[in-house]
């Protein structure tokens, strides 16, 4: 095997991407590409909240951070200069970047705030660790709001290039899935899933715990603050209202549903989310039926039923759809089995 | 006693927060023996255990481990030191296999060949584990999790193995095949400090024990003496 492999799964993605991007209808496509940010921000959040039972709320001011870092960086100079009037660097007004390396300069800063959002980990536990990070994120969002002559404050960013596009979102998407299953069969996967367990114990079997930590944290919030940054870059605008405690919410129920600790479980739970919001949301706003009759505007229906979906599911299977398993081959091997026995019936 | 000893503790006093559990408790471990610790429920044997694995730091004494002063030391950093540490209730990581639960420890580990050889050394001292070994830990039996728990503090060969309660809640056999093994690990080499209720098992394996009532080591001597000591043995072990 080796590395061989690589030679026929990068080529095959690039021509699956590249017939998506050719023949995929607009609104299938932003579907996607949200599936995809979704399922970068699950998967992120899984490593912490899932893998190393650090139950951060505080991703949606990594988001907020990251993307406020890309925005100077990818903003065209005419908004930023002409219209804003922002005390930033000159360099930085007069300057317009491509997105790669506002993507990384995004990345890196929330990976270091995400440092600083694990250092209350070291002190606190469980629902306190919980609270402070919630703490993190309306402490970020206040700070945005209120610095005008930096951020514009509650008006928020217009004018982003549409920088995201299926190459992007699953690309990294991709690149982050496969890593958290190298990093599940590693050294630095099973740190974490043990320190997750039982922390004491980690630790006495020679687990360097701050250490693992600032790398949970820091490898989560870097992916974490990219899906920020490409989900900006696809709705086109920036408000800080935007990554309060909702956001939070629906990613956390995207890995609750899909099993807390579990990467394919992440994954199912950004799709289900993702489908949900986005056929719900348009029903919300209320919509006529073919002329025949009028639907009455829900305002709320996608958050009922978000709410009722989550309930639902944690009634039937407690510990989400895939608990703390994984899907991989040794599953298909055995529903493969299990389709063989019943047509044998 | 031994010149030679791998770990002292001189005098420590330890507890929680304000409180004093244990008061200036000494005993030694001698390179290459099997020292217990013995003594009823909540006077201290699990408090002083904690204190040598860093867990909490002692109050006042020292605690010398190959004659350097691991006090206040972190856990991790006191495990790197060749320090093994089975907890009592044995506390494995159900969701995963027993060969993951003897990875876990390998991150200290940097040479493969070594980890290697250190899990074959497990695997013939359990033969059981190398049966199970893909199998999901929480799915095992008492005895087996308990030599899994064992397994995964010798992974990393360590130089002590500190045992909190090996024989919790296990049938006569399992406990008898553990303390055979028990001796075997100490035969390769391998000090061992074990805590127990279980005394006639301990003082069978053992070369050395410490008493302990109220938080202080009461009495110590080797088995034989306490065995006789018929106060001790009335009182303390519970043996007739």
């Amino acid at each position: 095997m080796g590395y061989s492999k690589f030679f026929i799964v990068i080529p095959g993605l690039a021509f699956i991407f590249y017939l998506l991007d050719q023949f995929l209808p607009n609104f299938w496509m932003t579907l996607l590409l949200l599936f995809g940010i979704n399922t970068i921000l699950a998967v992120s959040l899984n490593l912490t909240n899932g893998w190393a039972n650090l139950f951060s709320l505080g991703h949606g001011g990594i988001m907020l951070v990251g993307g406020y870092a890309a925005a100077f960086l990818t903003l065209p100079v005419s908004f930023k200069r002409d219209l804003l009037d922002l005390a930033l660097p000159s360099f930085m007004v007069n300057m317009q970047a491509p997105f790669l390396p506002a993507l990384l300069a995004g990345g890196l800063l929330g990976a270091a705030f995400g440092t600083v959002l694990a250092l209350p980990a070291m002190r606190l536990k469980g629902l306190y660790f919980l609270l402070a990070t919630l703490g993190f994120n309306f402490i970020t969002i206040t700070i945005v709001e209120n610095l005008p002559q930096i951020t514009n404050g509650p008006m928020g960013l217009r004018q982003f290039p549409a920088h995201t596009n299926i190459w992007w979102v699953w690309s990294i998407a991709i690149l982050l899935i496969y890593l958290c299953f190298r990093l599940r069969k590693s050294f630095f996967g099973r740190a974490l899933i043990v320190m997750g367990q039982d922390q004491d114990l980690a630790e006495h079997l020679g687990i360097n715990l701050l250490k693992y930590k600032v790398y949970a944290f820091g490898l989560s919030c870097f992916f974490t603050a990219m899906g920020g940054i490409l989900w900006i870059h696809l709705i086109l605008n920036l408000y800080p209202k935007v990554f309060g405690i909702h956001l939070v919410f629906n990613v956390v129920t995207m890995i609750v549903i899909g099993g807390l600790g579990s990467i394919s479980g992440a994954i199912i739970g950004a799709a289900i989310i993702t489908g949900f919001v986005e056929i719900l949301s348009p029903i919300e706003e209320g919509f006529s039926f073919f002329g025949l009759f009028e639907v009455p505007r829900l305002l709320g229906l996608t958050t009922l039923m978000l709410s009722a979906a989550l309930i639902t599911i944690l009634i039937l299977r407690p510990a989400g759809i895939m608990g703390r398993k994984e899907f991989d081959r040794s599953s298909i091997r055995r529903i493969l089995g299990a389709l063989r026995l019943k047509t044998k019936e | 006693m031994s010149n030679e000893s791998l770990l002292q503790l001189d005098t420590v006093s330890s507890g929680y927060g304000k409180k004093t559990i244990i008061r200036e408790v000494s005993l030694d471990v001698p390179a290459g023996k099997i020292v217990t610790l013995l003594g009823a429920n909540g006077v201290g044997k699990t408090t002083t255990l904690r204190t040598i694995t860093g867990q909490i730091a002692p109050f006042a004494g020292r605690l010398l481990f190959q004659g350097r002063d691991i006090s206040g030391l972190k856990p991790h950093s006191i495990a790197g030191l060749g320090v093994g540490y089975s907890p009592e209730g044995r506390r494995i990581f159900g969701n995963l296999t027993a060969y993951e639960n003897l990875l876990v420890v390998a991150n200290r580990i940097k040479s493969k060949k070594i980890f290697r050889e250190n899990l074959q050394w497990v695997y013939t001292l359990f033969p059981r584990l190398g049966e199970r070994s893909h199998q999901l830990s929480d799915t095992m039996s008492g005895g087996e999790q308990q030599m899994l728990a064992i397994g995964r503090a010798l992974v990393s060969k360590p130089m002590l193995l500190l045992l909190d309660e090996p024989s919790l809640g296990l049938a006569p056999m399992v406990v008898k095949q553990i303390a055979e093994t028990l001796v075997e690990i100490n035969q390769a080499g391998v000090s061992i400090l074990l805590v127990e209720q279980n005394a006639k098992m301990a003082l069978q394996i053992s070369h050395y024990a410490y008493v302990m009532d109220n938080g202080q080591v009461i009495q110590h001597g080797s088995c034989e003496e306490l065995l006789q000591d018929k106060s001790i043995a009335d009182i303390y072990l519970g043996i007739r």
